[in-house]
């Protein structure tokens, strides 16, 4: 039998009800393997640990921003190759589209959004 | 014979008279100066209320809709989730998901309303002939022109001279325009749009001969007309239609933002838009568009057409 390894998402945000949603409802389909982190401060480290496929990012948080930790990673000569996604309610769906879009180079999707915007959002930016 | 000093008297006092009269009369003069500045001053002053208003409303947009949709965003995979997890759902728990559902992508859009009105600023401006909007706008409608019994009239002039526009938010302010017509006609009706183009001979709202009018008397315009034959608008509720949250819709039927982007939209492009009482019963948007020519070459267009007929 073929056993696809699962895909490595790392959830960053400052909501934990959100952050813990969206890894029930992700786990549940069997295809993702989920870490969240609700401290922008502590999501390189979460990300060095966990060697993630793809990172939903908050823009707007506490302490260290959505902004401040991609560019931290960007620079991380171990990390720079992990495409980021940023999830966040700064955006509307209508400046993005209901499966994201890239805006100068950076990818984003618009809160709320269903599993099925997700999932689709995974498809196309998950390295 | 006159005595010598009584002459004098007589002419002095006529004198007097006579500047008495100039005096009283460049008094008027002032004091019609005065009164002009205190109106020109009120209206201003008006127009920097509003202006802070809308300001602070667009500053206010960004942050709620950032605080608003991180709930939203949880309560919408809560009920994800709900969904998944219950083995075997009753008919009502399905319907109660359903409406959560619903509610998110309500909030969602009174949200999305919100940020319109804040990003009304960013305008995109393209050398556009309106007709081809309005045109475009209508076919956006038509299914709920059909729904709601709402014959679609038009008359378009043709030719207009094109119009610098940006084309998205003004067919988004026809569509608005629609819609609001179509809700106001229950029963059916009649929904007319009409454009043309006019040369400005009356005083009006922001129309005069001021440096600070909008628009110059003489000026050459592009006017656009959406009719339609519902109930009309209660003459109380008319001062406040372009408020931000003003509405007249049922509960759940409206944001009551509408009006209020198109017309900061609308300002923006330039333009003035307003709405009144149809004499024949129903309601009248009418809005004004700047042609690309400014006013003084539409003196001078008259002037040649004068020359060359003289």
């Amino acid at each position: 039998m073929e056993t696809r390894e699962k895909r490595r998402i790392l959830v960053v945000d400052d909501e934990p009800s959100f952050t813990r949603l969206l890894k029930v409802n992700l786990e549940r389909q069997g295809s993702y393997q989920i870490r969240t982190e609700n401290n922008g401060a502590h999501a390189l480290q979460a990300a060095l640990e966990f060697r993630p496929d793809l990172i939903f990012l908050d823009v707007m948080m506490p302490g260290k921003d959505g902004g401040e930790v991609a560019a931290e990673i960007a620079k991380h000569e171990l990390l720079n190759k992990i495409p980021i996604v940023f999830l966040t309610a700064a955006v509307s769906k209508k400046e993005v589209g209901i499966e994201g879009r890239v805006i100068a180079g950076r990818a984003f999707l618009a809160k709320p959004v269903n599993m099925a915007e997700v999932e689709k959002c995974i498809e196309n930016h998950a390295a | 014979m006159v005595p010598k000093t009584t002459a004098i008297d007589n002419e002095e006092r006529s004198r007097g008279k006579s500047d008495v009269v100039e005096r009283e009369r460049a008094l008027r003069e002032a004091l019609e100066a005065l009164r002009g500045s205190h109106e020109e001053l009120k209206a201003t002053q008006l127009q920097l209320i509003q202006a802070a208003k809308l300001e602070s409303i667009g500053r206010l947009a960004a942050g709620v809709a950032h605080e608003v949709k991180n709930p939203l965003a949880i309560i919408l995979a809560g009920a994800e989730y709900l969904a998944q997890a219950i083995p075997s759902p009753t008919p009502d728990i399905d319907e109660t998901l359903a409406d959560m559902h619903r509610a998110v992508q309500r909030a969602n859009s009174v949200i999305g309303g919100l940020l319109d009105f804040s990003a009304a600023t960013d305008l995109t401006p393209s050398s556009e002939d309106l007709n081809v909007l309005v045109e475009q706008a209508i076919r956006l409608v038509k299914h709920a022109t059909a729904c709601n019994h709402v014959a679609m009239r038009t008359e378009l002039e043709p030719d207009l001279p094109l119009l610098m526009l940006d084309r998205t938010k003004i067919e988004q302010i026809f569509v608005n325009l629609f819609l609001n017509a179509i809700d106001a006609m229950q029963q059916g009706g009649q929904l007319t749009v009409r454009t043309y183009r006019k040369q400005l001979r009356e005083v009006g709202a922001e129309i005069g001969y001021r440096q600070t009018d909008r628009f110059q008397i003489g000026q050459t315009v592009v006017m656009a007309e959406v009719d339609d034959t519902g109930t009309g608008i209660d003459e109380k509720d008319l001062p406040r239609l372009f408020d931000p949250f003003f509405t007249t819709k049922a509960p759940k039927k409206g944001t009551g933002l509408g009006l209020a982007i198109s017309k900061t939209i609308i300002a923006l492009h330039g333009g003035l838009i307003s709405l009144s009482n149809r004499l024949e019963g129903g309601a009248r948007v009418t809005l004004t568009f700047r042609s690309t020519r400014n006013p003084g070459e539409d003196h001078g267009n008259e002037r040649e057409k004068t020359n060359s007929r003289g």
